[in-house]
């Protein structure tokens, strides 16, 4: 496999950009910009689209190069897209992301809407976990799913497509068989109306395909982490999993196929939790309040004026 | 050849025929976390570098 001078795609004569460890073969530009946006394709041909997606669109690598994706494909997908951004209110980090955002919505001539947390919520993340002990992730990511599903109905949009990758999928899997939350596997609770569906075009897409995909598209930017980003469970999943993927490669793709496989065999025997309305806002959750009001009201604000 | 690391710092290693993902793996760095130029175009992890090579790593995986 390997050559001193330079390797060739297995499809073309073009230069190789990317080693397919599964398949044990190479592909130029062209070509895995190709097998990207086909997978692309044929995840949506496999879902019934709605006349207008969301792209949850945070700015980072993932979902630019989601929405490069489709813009694309878009004379082959029957509907339209448009861009979610949702700005937490990170000092330091997000004001550049969403200028980011901004910017390559502008370059690709996509509609493009952002929601803060400070007008929906009335504080930014950092005044949420500011003096506390709180996990900043955690909170983070019960108020954006809220902000995307405000910003989505706001915007007449039913479903949503994220770029979760198959790296994501594989360490959700195993992250959730080490928790033993059966109900993570099953999604906890049954469909609702009141969400928008969510989608996954990138689920069978490498996260390393989706970085060199906008690398390739001239999108790439190393832009800051998160400041609340800690090690975590994920973090050592992450590196368990590449380590098996580069000994066995295709292991990864297993975990993911796995955990999908368990849901459409034993999916239907599971007994889901039906939603509760919340007491505080009116939206669908689990328990007598749902975790945003819960989030909400332990906001050290409320603590400062009691 | 050298070794441009994501922080942009430096290193000189032997090549020695070896392949940019066994030279990435003698580094502590998995080869599947990054992804590798050469004079500013990608290469597939398993080209072997000349001597004179210079190999900038991108990082695709970060922490969290």
């Amino acid at each position: 496999m390997a050559d001193k001078q330079k390797i060739s795609c297995s499809y073309c004569s073009g230069p190789a950009v990317y080693l397919d460890r599964v398949r044990q073969i190479h592909l130029c530009k062209a070509h895995l910009m190709g097998q990207v946006e086909d997978e692309v394709r044929r995840y949506l041909s496999s879902v019934e689209l709605p006349e207008i997606i969301g792209v949850a669109f945070s700015g980072g690598k993932d979902s630019t190069a989601l929405l490069k994706a489709f813009c694309q494909i878009k004379h082959d997908i029957p509907c339209r897209f448009v861009a979610l951004t949702v700005d937490e209110g990170i000092e330091g980090y997000r004001q550049d992301t969403i200028r980011a955002a901004k910017e390559i919505c502008q370059a690709l001539e996509v509609e493009h809407h952002i929601i803060r947390f400070s007008d929906l919520f009335g504080s930014t993340l950092d005044q949420l976990v500011a003096g506390s002990d709180r996990n900043a992730c955690t909170i983070c990511g019960i108020l954006r799913r809220r902000a995307l599903e405000v910003l989505a109905r706001e915007q007449g949009i039913r479903m949503i497509a994220t770029g979760h990758n198959l790296d994501d999928h594989a360490q959700t899997t195993l992250m959730n068989a080490i928790s033993g939350d059966i109900k993570k596997v099953f999604t906890g609770h049954g469909p609702s109306a009141w969400y928008a569906k969510r989608i996954k075009p990138f689920a069978r897409v490498s996260e390393r395909e989706v970085t060199l995909y906008a690398l390739l598209n001239g999108l790439f930017r190393d832009l800051p982490e998160c400041p609340y980003a800690v090690t975590s469970l994920r973090g050592e999943v992450r590196t368990l999993l590449y380590r098996y993927e580069r000994d066995h490669p295709g292991s990864m793709l297993h975990a993911a196929t796995c955990e999908e496989q368990f849901r459409e065999r034993f999916g239907s025997e599971f007994v889901r939790e039906p939603y509760t309305t919340c007491t505080v806002c009116g939206w669908p959750g689990s328990g007598e309040i749902c975790q945003v009001c819960m989030v909400l009201r332990k906001a050290p604000s409320d603590h400062d004026s009691s | 050849m050298i070794l441009v690391r994501p922080d942009q710092s430096e290193v000189i290693i032997e090549a020695c025929g070896r392949t940019v993902e066994d030279i990435l793996i003698s580094q502590d760095i998995d080869p599947l976390t990054v992804l590798i130029t050469k004079e500013g175009e990608i290469i597939p992890e398993d080209t072997i570098p000349d001597e004179q090579d210079r190999i900038r790593i991108i990082q695709v995986s970060h922490g969290g």
